[in-house]
């Protein structure tokens, strides 16, 4: 089996297993603790995500070896350097608009006088995001 | 920056498909390219030079902004 298609399977089968594990989970801790009960929904959530990448993934290696022209096309659509590059500006403008509505979102938190701690995670994960920026940009400059 | 490729693509009598398979772009950036709308990479330039059997400075017009 191709290397492609052996990670679809392998995805498959642990997004089942955590599906399942979640269901059990959320069957026999759920009503003791509303933490379990959001354990199992996370579980449950990453559980179909990683099924759903499974089942991507799994369609992408039928299709290479049933039509290998049609996703010789696909490939071409998906590494072509103008979509690239317009991708990476639009996801640019979205981290600038992110900036902007974190502190916003701060701004109306403290009008509405939410407690420190949520106002607090929020600062946190704005901080997060800018430091991270800062890092890759660092990373890049060295690279570059 | 001003390019050739629609002039050299149009010369040769090739489709904006058969291009974009040749250069391994999809037809969009074949036709932004020659409307003067996006800017190549380098290597894409050079693909595109390649392909034509000319020098960049051949096909890609530089001019000052």
């Amino acid at each position: 089996m191709e290397k492609g298609g052996r990670t679809a399977y392998i995805l498959l089968i642990i997004g089942l297993l955590l599906v399942i594990i979640s269901v059990i989970s959320f069957y026999f801790f759920g009503s003791e603790r509303f933490a379990y009960t959001v354990v199992s929904y996370s579980i449950f959530g990453g559980g179909f995500g990683l099924l759903g990448d499974g089942v991507g993934r799994l369609n992408a290696a039928r299709l290479a070896k049933k039509d290998p022209e049609r996703m010789r096309l696909i490939n071409i659509e998906k590494n072509d350097e103008r979509n690239i590059a317009i991708d990476e500006k639009a996801r640019a403008k979205a981290y600038t608009l992110s900036i902007y509505l974190f502190s916003a979102v701060l701004v109306v938190l403290a009008i509405m006088r939410v407690e420190l701690k949520a106002i607090l995670i929020v600062l946190c994960a704005e901080l997060i995001v800018m430091v991270y920026s800062l890092y890759i940009r660092l990373k890049l400059y060295k690279e570059m | 920056m001003k390019n050739r490729v629609e002039e050299l693509r149009k010369e040769r009598g090739i489709k904006q498909e058969e291009l974009a398979m040749a250069l391994e772009v999809s037809r969009q950036t074949i036709g932004s390219l020659e409307n003067g709308r996006y800017n190549p990479s380098i290597q894409l330039a050079f693909k595109i030079s390649k392909y034509f059997g000319l020098s960049i400075e051949d096909i890609f017009i530089y001019e000052e902004e």
